[in-house]
């Protein structure tokens, strides 16, 4: 059974003073070393890009980045609660280079105008087991006025990213990856190729060129995804969904909804439903027992009955205090996705 | 004044490939914060009790100037990896006076000026060190 290290990244007074700093410190084969390696984000403003990278871990001894429930956002950007805020024309404000890493409940901006990417999976290989998760963050993005390089929220920062990578996004909002010059895109979510499978689910995108783009080859399921006030909404071939919303009718699968979402205010980047909201509202399907498995929103919020659509569940009276990392479903070795 | 988190230990993988794209090394400036930085528990232990960082001071000039000339001259980021090494720019640490590594291992901190630490300021693409154009 490994050994959970919990380091606590704080402005003061805590372990380290950055997440990048504690990437650096802990990087290691934590898979000798038989541990799970954690590291709790609080409420600060972190402006240093991370790359993960250097590490050895595997289906049990990975790395795991979240924010503590009382310093986590309540589903709309909190500039009171830990944010990774930077203005670098990296591959992205958060680059996965390991195989194994969950990040759950974290603020992410790249502010810089020329391709602002979130958190990508760069060109390499990784295992044919790897299992990386992303859930409950905010990815905000800035236009790109240099038209330089496609800029993606999450995901592969090109076709040929990410090779055997495995991959799993869920109750996730998305917004502004866009390009205003030259050929290059902005795209919410990219779903890449080269033997991936991912799953991304219940999660909301808005004010991209396009919202999500799926690659070419490899498993690509999404469910239950919200794509709004895009160019493009939605593009590609997935290989399954269901109860996919767009405004352009270019979601996948079954079970669709084409229409406008009503958030609470979207021109203030407030992407909870509004109760009066006929779109996403109750059209979703239950995904407690799928691919990922979970049952709560991005605010922690429990999910019961008929699902809405999004990262967003309306909820009578408010949600539940978010209780911890959800996830159960993504395992190792034979795996079969769809449910 | 600006204060560089600096690794003071190899970290190191069995894949070459990855040992050099992904491991800090002794010296790769891993932040860049301004003076005064509430540097976390864990960052300011000294080398000899075990600790993994430095903090190297650089007493007259700002985090935005140190930046500015590392992007002006080396068309880079301080803070930058390449798609081959992990971070771009590091302190020759192995090169400073003695005296000063002492004082590094001992303490964890050393303060000193951009004129004295120029020299060990070291692009590790192109192995040129940060003298000549003057700082702004």
């Amino acid at each position: 059974m490994p050994t959970t290290v919990t380091s606590t990244i704080k402005s003061s007074g805590g372990d380290y003073s950055s997440l990048s700093a504690w990437e650096a410190a802990k990087q290691a084969n934590i898979v000798t070393a038989d541990q799970i390696q954690v590291a709790e984000c609080y409420s600060f403003e972190d402006t240093s890009q991370v790359t993960i990278d250097g590490w050895t871990t595997d289906a049990t001894r990975y790395i795991s980045i979240n924010t503590p429930s009382a310093e986590r956002h309540d589903g709309k950007w909190n500039t009171s609660k830990y944010r990774l805020v930077v203005s670098g024309s990296y591959s992205g404000v958060i680059v996965v280079r390991e195989s194994y890493v969950r990040i759950d409940g974290l603020q992410v901006h790249n502010t810089i105008v020329e391709a602002a990417s979130g958190i990508t999976f760069p060109n390499i290989d990784f295992t044919t087991s790897s299992d990386v998760r992303i859930s409950n963050c905010i990815v905000r993005g800035t236009t790109d006025t240099d038209g330089i390089g496609t800029t993606v929220g999450i995901g592969s920062t090109s076709n040929i990213g990410g090779d055997n990578l495995r991959y799993w996004i869920w109750n996730c909002i998305i917004y502004d990856f866009k390009t205003s010059s030259g050929s290059t895109a902005g795209n919410g979510i990219q779903q890449g190729t080269f033997n991936q499978s991912s799953s991304v689910e219940n999660c909301t995108v808005y004010d991209c060129d396009t919202g999500i783009l799926a690659g070419t080859s490899g498993t690509r399921n999404i469910y239950n995804c919200l794509v709004q006030s895009c160019a493009t909404d939605y593009s590609g071939t997935w290989s399954a969904g269901t109860n996919n919303a767009s405004e352009d009718g270019t979601h996948p699968g079954t079970s669709g909804q084409t229409g406008t979402a009503t958030f609470v205010n979207a021109a203030s980047d407030d992407f909870h439903l509004d109760s009066a909201d006929t779109v996403a509202k109750d059209n979703g399907a239950d995904r407690s027992a799928g691919t990922i498995a979970f049952s709560t929103d991005i605010d922690g919020a429990t999910r019961s009955g008929s699902w809405d659509i999004g990262a967003d569940e309306i909820t009578a009276g408010g949600g539940a205090a978010f209780s911890g990392i959800i996830g159960g479903g993504c395992g190792t070795g034979a795996y079969v996705l769809g449910a | 004044m600006a204060e560089l988190l600096i690794k003071a230990v190899d970290a190191t993988h069995d894949d070459p490939e990855k040992d050099q794209r992904g491991c800090y090394k002794r010296g790769d400036i891993v932040v860049v914060r301004p003076d005064g930085w509430g540097w976390g528990t864990q960052e300011v232990i000294p080398p000899a009790s075990g600790g993994l960082f430095v903090v190297v001071k650089i007493t007259d000039v700002t985090p935005a100037q140190i930046r500015r000339w590392v992007k002006n001259n080396w068309s880079d980021d301080i803070e930058g990896n390449s798609d081959t090494r992990r971070r771009r720019v590091r302190i020759d640490v192995h090169l400073l006076p003695v005296g000063v590594r002492n004082t590094l291992n001992n303490t964890g901190t050393y303060s000193t000026t951009w004129s004295a630490i120029r020299q060990y300021v070291r692009n590790k693409l192109t192995d040129a060190t940060a003298t000549g154009a003057a700082i702004e």
